[in-house]
């Protein structure tokens, strides 16, 4: 049944958005409204009443009925814009930088045309596992992100298994030079094997379906010497921004409770700097920055957060990427991803200023009707 | 339906990867179609990778990943066997290795084939993901993609030809648990450990081929044969999809079916509609995209939609769709550009269907 706008016609969300855009009907949903709505919010998303076809209160205090709409947060239009304007020199000074790796050319050879393109599906799985995380430390649900914290986990004893028993994940975090040379099959079997036993997660079957996407895939194997695996530097350089934000908290929490909010810190400061016109790299770090986020996630196969990582915000991003769309309703997102995570937390979370992931604004119920009615 | 399209894929492997030479079925030579050795084409892998676009699902990974996982290993250990084979010193050194499959990979994967008993199990259970092993390992040799070896070089004629009389009788099926521990593929390899006993894919059943053209030197690489496995790597593949994936996950499904729960049924539907859709839009590649929407809210798999766009990024067994606005509509309308191979895949299937009869759905 239709919520906002009609089910045979659901391609209307770009000229609705655009309407109120032009009309400048929305208002920004702000943090107290936010705040309040994780409260008031119940049930899955498809149930909840604040996404029916009626519209929900303003706020606390105001009864007027109104819409959310959500984006992908305006700092992303700035890497949109670089990249369909500006592509030659961008991929060039993304080609500088991986010269500045150590590793990086040989791992990125004969591939650097992928490396301006981000992995969304992925980028979305991070995303996910990182909000199924901060919810959980916030005791709004059970999911933890485990998928993120076996992957941490992994990076880790992976380095162990060669540094030996002076590892320390913190301090070691910055000393790659071992893997230049790649991993021996003896160490990757040995930490398959350890992961297969204490997390049945098998490293080699979760990168089967990567190796189309050099820059966002793990691990590398070269043709002629099949047994010796490279790690992305991209990866290993995000290992290095993970435990960097560790070092630099003051109070840091348990990692399994934390990682969630260390890993939206640090896209959320990616994309900030997008802004930072003084910086002339800024757009090739950016896409870096993805890059190692992407190809540090190996746990790709959990499916607990799926809807509201991979799909709430991959199709945020396929909406902007395809047609341009800057602004999707909510309660038709709600309805067709039937998440039992509460949506309006996950938005809120999403929305945070500390990472500004999507944009979240609301309009008045009764201007979307009269819009909508037009558009039919 | 994932039946139907393994008989498909087994027709499509023989009539491409193979072709008669002196009345004798061979193995094209690497190199694709623009390559011809003594008047015999390379492979065409068209009418396969249209098979892949259409056969390609995104379901839970993990419910396809113990398929996945021990048919990689195969192509793996096979790929694996000819780089040693391709290098100066190779033939010396295959004589210390094990070219297979063993029991113990298969520990590696899974874990131990029988349980040692738990709260919850009871000791001697046979391990799930063991007897999904042993069910494509029965499909595999059905279908001559796999080779049994007693040791590091003999092959166990006899064993295979019993395993194989046993398949085709249909003994596998009374009591599979008991003959997956007793007489099929995985007892044989545990009853042959100690010698070297393993499994092979049969390279001369076009698998070598397939692995010089998704991993090899394409035609014209400096200083290497066309499907060379000393390259270090390669920007384009001659096979630039990895079919065996997507093989390894229909046969998965196949054999879900029979359990009643297959996986990724609805994105087959999917796919099958919207290739029909498409086939009658005047241009015949293309749907509109309220209707490509729809499609996917009529399976309560909405919210799959636009993944549909981006899947292709890291996956290239996935078919490719691409959106396109349509020239001043107002307000603005889209249409869904969907990949050749994948309209191949639908037409192909419905030619067959009409061809052999059958319930096309």
């Amino acid at each position: 049944m239709k919520r906002v706008l009609p089910d045979r016609n659901p391609s209307l969300d770009y000229a609705l958005w655009e309407k109120i855009s032009r009309t400048k009907s929305s208002t920004k949903v702000l943090p107290e409204q936010r705040r309040w709505l994780t409260t008031i919010d119940r049930g899955s998303s498809q149930i909840s009443d604040l996404w029916l076809a009626d519209g929900r209160n303003q706020s606390k205090e105001d009864e007027i009925k109104v819409f959310d709409f959500v984006s992908l947060s305006n700092l992303f239009d700035l890497w949109f814009d670089e990249k369909k304007y500006n592509r030659e020199n961008l991929q060039g000074k993304v080609n500088e930088f991986v010269e500045k790796f150590t590793g990086g050319s040989h791992y990125f050879e004969g591939e650097l045309n992928t490396l301006l393109d981000i992995n969304w599906i992925v980028l979305g799985r991070v995303i996910g596992s990182a909000i199924a995380n901060i919810g959980s430390a916030n005791g709004w649900w059970t999911t933890k992100g485990h998928d993120a914290y076996t992957t941490i986990l992994f990076w880790s004893h992976l380095k162990r298994v060669q540094v030996g028993d002076t590892y320390d994940a913190s301090r070691d975090a910055k000393h790659n030079d071992h893997y230049f040379q790649g991993i021996s099959e003896e160490i990757w079997h040995q930490t398959s094997i350890w992961f297969h036993d204490h997390h049945s997660f098998d490293p080699d079957s979760e990168l089967l379906r990567s190796t189309a996407h050099r820059a966002s895939s793990p691990f590398w194997r070269e043709n002629h010497r099949p047994h010796r695996t490279y790690p992305n530097p991209f990866a290993l350089r995000h290992q290095q921004l993970v435990y960097a934000l560790r070092r630099a908290d003051i109070d840091p929490g348990e990692l399994a409770q934390d990682h969630g909010k260390i890993t939206l810190q640090l896209l959320g400061k990616a994309l900030k700097e997008l802004k930072n016109i003084k910086d002339p790299d800024r757009f090739a770090k950016f896409v870096i920055t993805i890059h190692g986020m992407c190809a540090y996630h190996i746990v790709r196969t959990n499916q607990h957060q799926q809807k509201i990582g991979l799909h709430l915000f991959s199709n945020l991003a396929a909406r902007k990427i395809s047609r341009g769309v800057n602004g999707s309703n909510v309660p038709d997102i709600s309805k067709h991803l039937k998440t039992h995570f509460s949506l309006a937390k996950v938005l809120s979370i999403m929305a945070d200023k500390e990472h500004k992931i999507i944009d979240w604004y609301s309009v008045e119920k009764e201007t979307v009707d009269e819009i909508v009615k037009d558009l039919t | 339906m994932p039946q139907r399209e393994l008989k498909e894929f087994q027709n499509y492997w023989e009539a491409s990867m193979k072709t008669e030479i002196n009345s004798v079925l061979t193995n094209r030579h690497p190199g694709g179609k623009s390559t011809i050795v003594d008047g015999v084409k390379g492979v065409d892998y068209l009418d396969l990778i249209s098979w892949c676009k259409g056969n390609s699902v995104s379901v839970d990974q993990r419910t396809l990943q113990p398929f996945r996982k021990i048919f990689d290993k195969l192509i793996m250990k096979a790929r694996e066997r000819m780089t040693v084979l391709d290098q100066p010193a190779g033939p010396e050194r295959l004589k210390s290795m094990i070219q297979g499959v063993t029991r113990q990979d298969i520990v590696a994967l899974y874990g131990r084939a029988q349980a040692r008993g738990t709260g919850k199990v009871a000791p001697g259970t046979f391990s799930k993901d063991w007897l999904k092993a042993e069910h494509l390992f029965i499909n595999l040799l059905a279908d001559d993609h796999i080779q049994l070896y007693k040791n590091k070089d003999t092959m166990a004629s006899e064993e295979q030809t019993q395993i194989t009389n046993d398949i085709i009788a249909g003994v596998h099926q009374d009591d599979s648990e008991k003959w997956a521990i007793l007489h099929g593929i995985c007892a044989f390899l545990a009853k042959n450990d100690r010698a070297g006993g393993h499994l092979r894919l049969k390279e001369s059943n076009g698998w070598e081929t397939y692995i010089r053209d998704h991993w090899g030197a394409p035609p014209g690489t400096q200083g290497y044969v066309a499907g060379s496995l000393s390259v270090k790597f390669v920007t384009t593949s001659i096979m630039p999809i990895p079919l065996h994936l997507v093989y390894a996950e229909t046969l998965a499904r196949a054999m879900s079916g029979k359990e009643m729960t297959e996986w990724g049924k609805t994105q087959s539907k999917i796919h099958r509609d919207l290739a029909d859709k498409a086939a009658h839009h005047p241009l015949g590649d293309r749907v509109n995209l309220n209707t490509f929407y729809a499609n996917f809210t009529k399976y309560g798999v909405g919210h799959m939609a636009d993944t549909y766009f981006l899947r292709s990024v890291d996956d290239n067994t996935a078919a490719r769709f691409v959106i396109e606005e349509i020239p001043l509509s107002e307000p603005k309308e889209w249409v869904v550009i969907m990949e050749p191979e994948f309209m191949r895949w639908r037409e192909l299937q419905r030619s067959r269907t009409r061809s052999v009869g059958g319930e096309d759905s």
